[in-house]
């Protein structure tokens, strides 16, 4: 009998052994913050989260707060007084409300504060708003400019933002690195597909996981060069993921590629342009 | 830690839309996968009594069972008594003792009957006093509501939960654990941030079962998130496999 997740991983043996790694540790790129209308989160707070960030050895974490997203009155508040208070490892996307855009106030926010930002987050499933339409095109057209991360809420079926939306807007502009958070969820094929097709998508795992069998056919087929590891944290556990990843069919190669490789690339880059460097 | 899966299945749908991206068609197949993840044993049910019959499928499960390298126990698959496919209450516990049957399952939806507390009575009344388990899952064809309204019915009624649903739902099922003493959730898709911690500071560990919700599912994903949960190594092993073990050896079958 195996005493751990996957006898086969030398990663699973010490993650199962110590929770977290230095030598491995974990760039999410897909977190949220504080209060959600639609369910509980026991540990929604700054404080609660960076407790879960330490014990699992997260590294960068790149967030917008459920208000950012859904509430104008708290706005980018929401997102900037977190990182101001507490720096790394958090970096904020700004969260566009696409029921109410404004892209002249966004844009001053992004430049006024290139240190906590890493890029833009489109929730337009949510909003109702397609991810190409054309009250959002200022913010496409300043994150291309810029070379920043739009990390997009995507679902298969979604007019909104589904994988036709993705290539829309993958063909426009081809400077951002389009993260498709959820990978257009139950649509497998044409996520893989994106990905194959252009260079800067990324494919995405938050509640991918909780699917198994999906993670192990986009490494096999996309490799593992663009998968992002992403939690929805604090909706989801840092650790179930990091578990999911080492049961998953792959070769630590490919898992240390997930947890860091590809990140430290992205962040890398941003960080040499003065984007997400702290508070 | 010693690993009992509360959430095991095996067997194809007939319906691809039912069918995991990565299925486990046989018993062989789950048995490899628990002794690869380091999983002594658990409950499960076969997808037979929802595709095939209920009769075949839980005659297919016993014969299964037999198979099996790890310590499997079955769930049979229950169904109102008025057509006489199943054992009556009288008579079924003689039958799960004979197949290695530790509780009981249903699957109203695709079985086609209506998920009354008075449509299944006996099998509850009987179910109560032996202290054998039903196992409510929510992606089987039944409702949360459904669910609470036998609950109402059998407040005693020594039961699993298993949720199917990964979105934060603590509103949806603390007042099941709350209001119901002999309720016991399965965690195959409460993964939630530091969700085990509360609910067990909450509730105590004696009331959550570990549940991979394999081959839907990683086993890997909910062993290390229990593995590195902050409560004690006592808790823990409650919720790998002490509680579980528990239900099975109090059930009076």
């Amino acid at each position: 009998m195996s005493t751990y997740i996957n006898p086969e991983s030398a990663l699973a043996r010490e993650f199962w052994e110590k929770g977290k790694l230095e030598s491995c540790p974990i760039y999410d790129f897909h977190g949220h913050m504080h209060e959600m209308f639609g369910g509980w989160l026991p540990a929604g707070e700054p404080e609660q989260m960076l407790d879960t960030m330490n014990r699992a050895g997260i590294k960068s974490f790149c967030f917008s707060s459920h208000l950012a997203l859904y509430c104008v009155e708290a706005g980018e508040t929401a997102n900037l007084e977190p990182v101001r208070r507490f720096g790394n490892p958090l970096h904020a996307y700004l969260g566009v409300q696409a029921f109410a855009p404004n892209a002249a106030r966004d844009i001053a926010a992004l430049e006024a504060n290139r240190s906590a930002y890493v890029g833009c987050k489109f929730l337009c499933d949510y909003h109702k708003v397609a991810l190409e339409d054309e009250s959002l095109a200022a913010y496409w057209e300043y994150l291309n400019e810029n070379r920043l991360l739009a990390l997009c809420h995507t679902w298969g079926g979604s007019p909104f933002d589904g994988p036709a939306n993705i290539r829309a807007i993958a063909e426009r502009y081809p400077n951002v690195s389009i993260i498709m958070g959820h990978s257009c969820h139950s649509r497998w094929d044409q996520a893989i597909q994106l990905v194959k097709d252009f260079p800067n998508v990324y494919i995405e795992l938050t509640a991918v996981l909780d699917d198994r069998g999906i993670l192990d056919r986009f490494v096999k087929e996309v490799g593992s060069d663009h998968i992002l590891f992403g939690t929805d944290l604090p909706w989801f556990s840092t650790h179930h993921a990091i578990g999911c990843i080492c049961d998953a069919e792959m070769t630590d190669e490919d898992r240390h590629n997930i947890f860091h490789r590809n990140g430290e690339r992205i962040m890398a880059d941003l960080n040499a342009r003065g984007w997400g460097t702290g508070a | 830690m010693t690993f009992y899966d509360a959430h095991l299945t095996y067997g194809l749908s007939s319906d691809v839309n039912l069918t995991p991206p990565m299925p486990c068609p046989t018993i062989e197949e789950l048995d490899a996968a628990l002794i690869r993840a380091g999983v002594s044993g658990g409950l499960v049910f076969g997808e037979a009594p929802d595709n095939a019959g209920v009769v075949i499928g839980n005659r297919m499960l016993a014969e299964d069972l037999k198979k099996a390298k790890t310590d499997l126990y079955g769930l049979y698959t229950i169904v109102p008594r008025f057509t006489h496919e199943i054992p009556s209450a009288a008579d079924l516990p003689a039958v799960l003792k004979r197949d290695k049957m530790a509780g009981l399952r249903m699957s109203p939806a695709t079985n086609r009957w209506l998920p009354k507390p008075g449509i299944i009575a006996d099998y509850l009344e009987m179910a109560c006093e032996l202290r054998i388990p039903v196992f409510f899952d929510t992606k089987r064809g039944i409702t949360l509501g459904e669910i609470y309204d036998i609950l109402e019915r059998f407040p005693a009624l020594t039961c699993i939960l298993s949720y199917k649903n990964i979105w934060p739902a603590d509103r949806y099922y603390r007042p099941f654990i709350a209001q119901f003493p002999n309720l016991h959730m399965e965690l195959s898709s409460m993964i939630t941030d530091q969700g085990i911690d509360k609910l067990v500071d909450e509730y105590g560990a004696e009331r959550f079962l570990f549940g991979s919700g394999f081959p839907w599912m990683y086993i890997g994903g909910q062993q290390m998130q229990l593995r590195h949960a902050c409560i004690s190594e006592d808790d823990k092993n409650l919720i790998a496999s002490g509680n579980l073990l528990r239900l099975i050896k109090e059930a009076r079958i």
